[in-house]
C-alpha cells in the first residue's frame, strides 16, 4: 500500500520539478491548448472538414471584414433555416398569390424529408384550363458585393397531372430594385405523375426536380437540368449578375396547374430553400472547395500528434530494444547490428520514406494512416539505439551490475532491473525529441500526396494549397505551417528541459 | 594505420553501402506486396492495347528477374530469388532502370535531362547557404552573448526547424502573390517553349532565368544556412579560446586578420566534412523546394513519378540519391583524412 503512495508522491515530485522550468512549462501549454483542440475537435467545430461545403471558395475568415482591404466581404445567407418546411412557411415570410380557385395550404402529411412537410397547392374541381400562382419569400441582401455562390433546391411532387393537364414550374429570383426577373429554371412540365415511386414518406417525388447552383453545369437528372448560365443566357458569373447590389430580392417559383374541371388537381413542393455563400467565413476561412479550414486545423492536430506520438513511440522501443542487445551482449551481435544502424544511417530518410511508402500504400486499402506511422517509426530508431548501446557499455562495468552478476542474476535481469532504470532519462528526453521529426516526416510525405486521404492532416492541407496554387489564401497556408512549428518547438522545449533535468551536469553549465 | 589503410578501408566500407542499397532496393521493390501491381499499372494505361500490355509486363519482369522466360505453354516461369537478385543487382549497377511508364524514355536519359536544372538550384543555393552560414557564424562567434548573437541563432533555429515546403509556400505568398516580384513558379517564362518567344543567346535569357531562380534558392539557402551558423558559431567559439588566438592579438594583428586567418582557418576543418555530409538532406529539401516551386529538376520529376505509380522511377531516383549520399560520404572521409593533419586513422 506504501508502495502506490511513494510513487505517487514521487511522480508529484517530479511534475513540480519539470514544471519549474519555464521553457518545459511553455512547450506543456502548447501542447495542453493543442491536445484539447485535436482531442475536443466536434465541441470546436460542428463541421467536418472535408464534407461540409460551409462557405464559398477560398473565402476570407470572417474577421478579415473590419479590415479595410476585407470591407467588401459578405456572409452566408440561407432563406430558411433547414432544407424541408419544418413548420408552416405561411408564418415565416413565405406568401402566395395565386389565380382565380388556386389555394395553398402547409401539408404536414405529405413530405419529402421525415420529419417536415410540404406545401400543398390545389385547384378547385370546378376550374378549368390553367392557373397560375407564384409561392414566394423577400430576403434582404446586406452587402455590396455579390455572393461567392448561389445554390437552390425545390422539389415537386404531381400525383394529378396528365398528359392533358400538365403542371409546370419555373424557380426565379426577382431584383426588388429594378424589379427585373432572373429564372433559375427553365419553364420545367410534367404531364404524369412521378414515373419510378422513390421510397420517400407518404408520396413520390420528382427528386430534385433542379439542383440550382451558380457553380456546376447542372448533374444530369431531369430533362430541365442545364446550367444556371445557359438558363440566363449569360456567360458571367450568375450570383454577380443576380445579387449585384444590396437590396431587397425575392425568391419563388410560379406554378401552373391545368383544371379538369371535375377533380381536384394538386401539386406538393417541398425543400425550396436558397443558400447564398459569402466570400467570408468563421474563424480561419474556407479553402478551394470551400470546406473550413478551421476544422481542418482541428482535426488535422488529431493526426499530426498521434502520427508523432505513436512514431515517435515505435522508434524509441526499437532504438532501446538493438541498443541495449548490442551494447549488452557486445561481440559480434555488437559489430553486426551497428554496422546495420550505420548503413540505415547514412541512406537518407524522405526518399527512403517516399519509396517505402509508395511501394506499399499501393498495395493496401484507402487507409495509409497506420502504414505512415509504423515507417516513420522504423526509420527512427538509429539514432537512439547508438545513444543506448554507448550507455549500456559504460554502466554494464559499473560494480552494481558485477554484483548483480556474482549474486547470480542472469542477463535478462540485470537489463530489465539495473540498466534500464539508469537510462530512463534518456528515454524520456529521446521521446520528446523524436516526435518533432516524425511530425515533419508525415507533413512532408502528406504534403507530397503520399498521406492518408480519408483524413485531414496538416501537411495535407498544404498539399492542398499546392495541388489548386492557393498560396494566396493566407489564411489557409500560415495555420497549419505555425502548427507544425509551435507543437514542434513544444516537444523541442520539453525534450531540453528533461535533458537539464536528467544530467545535473548540463544543468549546472547552462 | 596509414593514410592508405584508411583510405582502403572507406572504400571497401563503401562499396559495402552500396550493396546494402542494392540489397534494400531489392527488398523494397521486388519483394514487398504492390510491385507486381506497380508494374500492372502500365496494364491500366488504356493507350496501349491489352496484348502489348502483356508483353511490356513481360519485358519488366524480364529484366528486373522476377520471370525466367517461358514454359512451352506461353506462360511465365517464375525466377528463383538469387537468380532474381542477381539479375537485379546487375541491372542497377550497369543503370538499367528501365522505362518510365510515364515518358516511356529510358529513366537514366530522363535522369541526365532533369539533372543541370536541379544542379544549378542546389548549387546556387548550397554556395549561398555555405558562404552565409559562415560569415553570420564567424560575427555571432565574436559577438556572443549580445543581442546579434542571440538573434541569430534564433533565426538559424527557427529557419533550420521549419517545415522547408511551407516556407516555399510563405515565400509564394509574400514575393509572388502580394509583392509581385518574383514569378510562383516553374524554370522559365510559361510562353518560351513556344518558337520565338524566347530570347536568343543564354545570355540574354539570363535576367529572366534569375528571377525563376530566385525564391527556390532562396527557400533551399533558408533551409540550409542555419545548420552552417551554428556549426561556425561552435567551432569558432572553440577556437577563439586558444592560446594562439591570445597570441595572435597580443601581437597587435588587426581583429580581422584573427578571426578570419587565424581562427576561422582552424576552424572550419568539420565545416568542410560538414558541407559533403549535407548531402541526404540537402537532397531532401531538393524534393520538396522543387515540387513546391514546380521547379523542373530531379525531385519534382520524382514526386511526378509518385503520383504516377512510376516505379522504374521511383527506384532509379531512389538509387541514385542514395549513391550520391554515399560518395558525399566518402568524399568528406578522404577530404577529411587529406587536409587534417592531427587525425588518426582508426
Amino acid at each position: 500500500m506504501a508502495d502506490w503512495r511513494f510513487n505517487l508522491k514521487r511522480l508529484g515530485s517530479f511534475i513540480r520539478t519539470v514544471t519549474s522550468s519555464k521553457m518545459a512549462l511553455a512547450g506543456i501549454m502548447i501542447l495542453v491548448v493543442y491536445g484539447a483542440l485535436a482531442i475536443g475537435a466536434p465541441l470546436w467545430s460542428p463541421y467536418d472538414p472535408q464534407k461540409d461545403v460551409v462557405a464559398g471558395s477560398l473565402a476570407p475568415p470572417g474577421w478579415y471584414s473590419y479590415f479595410s482591404e476585407g470591407s467588401r466581404l459578405t456572409k452566408n445567407l440561407q432563406l430558411d433555416p433547414t432544407t424541408g418546411f419544418s413548420s408552416d412557411p405561411f408564418a415565416q415570410g413565405w406568401k402566395f398569390s395565386g389565380d382565380q380557385g388556386l389555394s395553398s395550404s402547409f401539408s404536414p402529411s405529405v413530405t419529402l424529408t421525415p420529419g417536415s412537410g410540404s406545401v400543398q397547392f390545389s385547384l378547385t374541381q370546378s376550374s378549368m384550363g390553367s392557373s397560375s400562382g407564384i409561392f414566394e419569400k423577400t430576403f434582404d441582401w446586406a452587402f455590396e458585393s455579390p455572393p461567392n455562390r448561389l445554390a437552390g433546391s425545390i422539389a415537386i411532387n404531381t400525383p394529378d397531372a396528365s398528359p392533358t393537364h400538365p403542371v409546370s414550374a419555373q424557380v426565379f429570383i426577382e431584383r426588388i430594385s429594378d424589379h427585373r426577373i432572373f429564372p433559375l429554371t427553365n419553364n420545367a412540365s410534367w404531364a404524369n405523375p412521378p414515373i419510378s415511386p422513390y421510397p420517400f414518406v407518404n408520396a413520390s417525388w420528382h427528386v430534385p426536380i433542379t439542383q440550382i447552383d451558380s457553380r456546376t453545369s447542372c448533374v444530369a437528372q431531369v430533362n430541365t437540368c442545364n446550367s444556371l448560365q445557359t438558363v440566363l443566357n449569360t456567360n458571367v458569373d450568375p450570383a454577380a449578375l443576380i445579387l449585384s447590389s444590396s437590396g431587397q430580392y425575392v425568391y419563388g417559383v410560379k406554378i401552373t396547374l391545368t383544371g379538369t374541371g371535375n377533380s381536384t388537381q394538386r401539386v406538393f413542393l417541398d425543400n425550396m430553400n436558397l443558400r447564398l455563400y459569402g466570400t467570408s467565413w468563421g474563424l480561419l476561412g474556407t479553402d478551394y472547395t470551400g470546406f473550413d479550414v478551421w476544422s481542418q486545423l482541428i482535426y488535422g492536430a488529431r493526426i499530426s500528434l498521434v502520427v508523432g506520438l505513436l512514431s515517435a513511440v515505435i522508434g524509441v522501443v526499437m532504438g532501446l530494444v538493438v541498443g541495449l542487445i548490442a551494447g549488452y551482449l557486445g561481440r559480434i551481435v555488437d559489430e553486426v547490428l551497428m554496422r546495420f544502424t550505420d548503413m540505415l544511417l547514412v541512406i537518407p530518410t524522405l526518399p527512403l520514406l517516399i519509396v517505402l511508402v509508395a511501394v506499399i500504400g499501393n498495395s493496401l486499402g484507402t487507409s495509409r494512416l497506420p502504414i505512415l506511422i509504423l515507417v516513420i517509426g522504423f526509420l527512427g530508431w538509429m539514432g537512439f539505439a547508438r545513444v543506448v548501446r554507448a550507455q549500456v557499455l559504460t554502466l554494464k562495468e559499473r560494480p552494481f551490475v558485477e554484483a548483480a552478476k556474482a549474486a547470480g542474476a542472469g542477463n535478462g535481469h540485470i537489463t530489465i532491473r539495473h540498466i534500464v532504470p539508469n537510462i530512463v532519462g534518456l528515454i524520456y528526453v529521446n521521446l520528446a525529441l523524436a516526435v518533432p521529426g516524425a511530425i515533419l516526416s508525415e507533413a512532408a510525405l502528406s504534403f507530397l500526396g503520399l498521406g492518408d486521404v480519408t483524413v485531414m492532416s496538416w501537411g495535407r492541407m498544404l498539399n492542398l494549397v499546392q495541388t489548386y496554387s492557393a498560396q494566396k489564401a493566407w489564411w489557409w497556408v500560415l495555420p497549419p505551417g505555425i502548427s507544425i512549428a509551435l507543437v514542434s518547438l513544444a516537444f523541442v522545449m520539453i525534450g531540453f528541459s528533461l535533458d537539464a533535468l536528467f544530467n545535473p551536469k548540463l544543468r549546472s553549465r547552462r | 594505420m596509414g593514410l592508405r589503410t584508411y583510405l582502403a578501408k572507406r572504400t571497401l566500407n563503401t562499396i559495402v553501402l552500396i550493396i546494402f542499397v542494392i540489397v534494400l532496393n531489392f527488398v523494397i521493390f521486388e519483394l514487398m506486396p504492390g510491385t507486381q501491381g506497380a508494374i500492372e499499372t502500365i496494364a491500366s494505361n488504356p493507350k496501349i492495347s491489352a496484348q502489348h500490355q502483356q508483353e511490356l509486363i513481360y519485358q519488366e519482369e524480364l529484366r528486373f528477374g522476377l520471370a525466367c522466360g517461358r514454359d512451352a505453354n506461353g506462360d511465365v516461369i517464375p525466377c528463383p530469388v538469387w537468380t532474381q537478385f542477381g539479375k537485379y543487382f546487375i541491372a542497377m549497377i550497369t543503370f538499367n532502370f528501365g522505362d518510365s511508364y510515364q515518358t516511356g524514355n529510358p529513366v537514366v536519359a530522363d535522369i541526365s535531362s532533369k539533372l543541370t536544372n536541379t544542379l544549378l538550384l542546389l548549387g546556387t543555393s548550397s554556395l549561398l547557404a555555405v558562404v552565409i552560414g559562415i560569415f553570420l557564424g564567424v560575427i555571432s562567434a565574436k559577438k556572443r552573448g549580445s543581442i546579434v548573437d542571440s538573434a541569430m541563432v534564433t533565426t538559424s533555429l527557427t529557419t533550420f526547424s521549419l517545415p522547408v515546403f511551407w516556407m516555399g509556400l510563405v515565400l509564394i505568398l509574400v514575393f509572388a502573390y502580394t509583392l509581385h516580384w518574383f514569378p510562383t513558379g516553374g524554370v522559365s517564362p510559361a510562353d518560351w517553349i513556344k518558337p520565338g518567344f524566347a530570347p536568343s543567346g543564354l545570355l540574354a535569357q539570363i535576367p529572366e532565368r534569375l528571377r525563376f531562380l530566385f525564391l527556390p534558392a532562396l527557400t533551399l539557402t533558408l533551409f540550409q544556412y542555419g545548420g552552417y551558423l551554428l556549426l561556425t558559431r561552435a567551432t569558432m567559439m572553440e577556437t577563439l579560446s586558444e592560446d594562439y588566438i591570445t597570441t595572435a592579438r597580443a601581437k597587435g594583428l588587426p581583429e580581422r586578420t584573427v578571426l578570419y586567418k587565424h581562427a576561422l582557418k582552424n576552424a572550419s576543418l568539420p565545416l568542410v566534412t560538414a558541407v559533403a555530409l549535407q548531402a541526404g538532406f540537402l537532397l531532401s529539401g531538393a524534393i520538396i523546394t522543387e515540387t513546391v516551386f514546380n521547379w523542373d529538376g530531379l525531385g519534382y520529376w520524382l514526386f511526378q513519378a509518385i503520383g504516377f505509380k512510376d516505379g522504374p522511377v521511383l527506384q532509379g531516383m531512389f538509387f541514385i540519391i542514395a549513391l550520391c549520399v554515399i560518395f558525399a560520404n566518402f568524399g568528406a572521409d578522404i577530404i577529411y583524412g587529406l587536409i587534417d593533419p592531427r587525425i588518426k586513422y582508426e
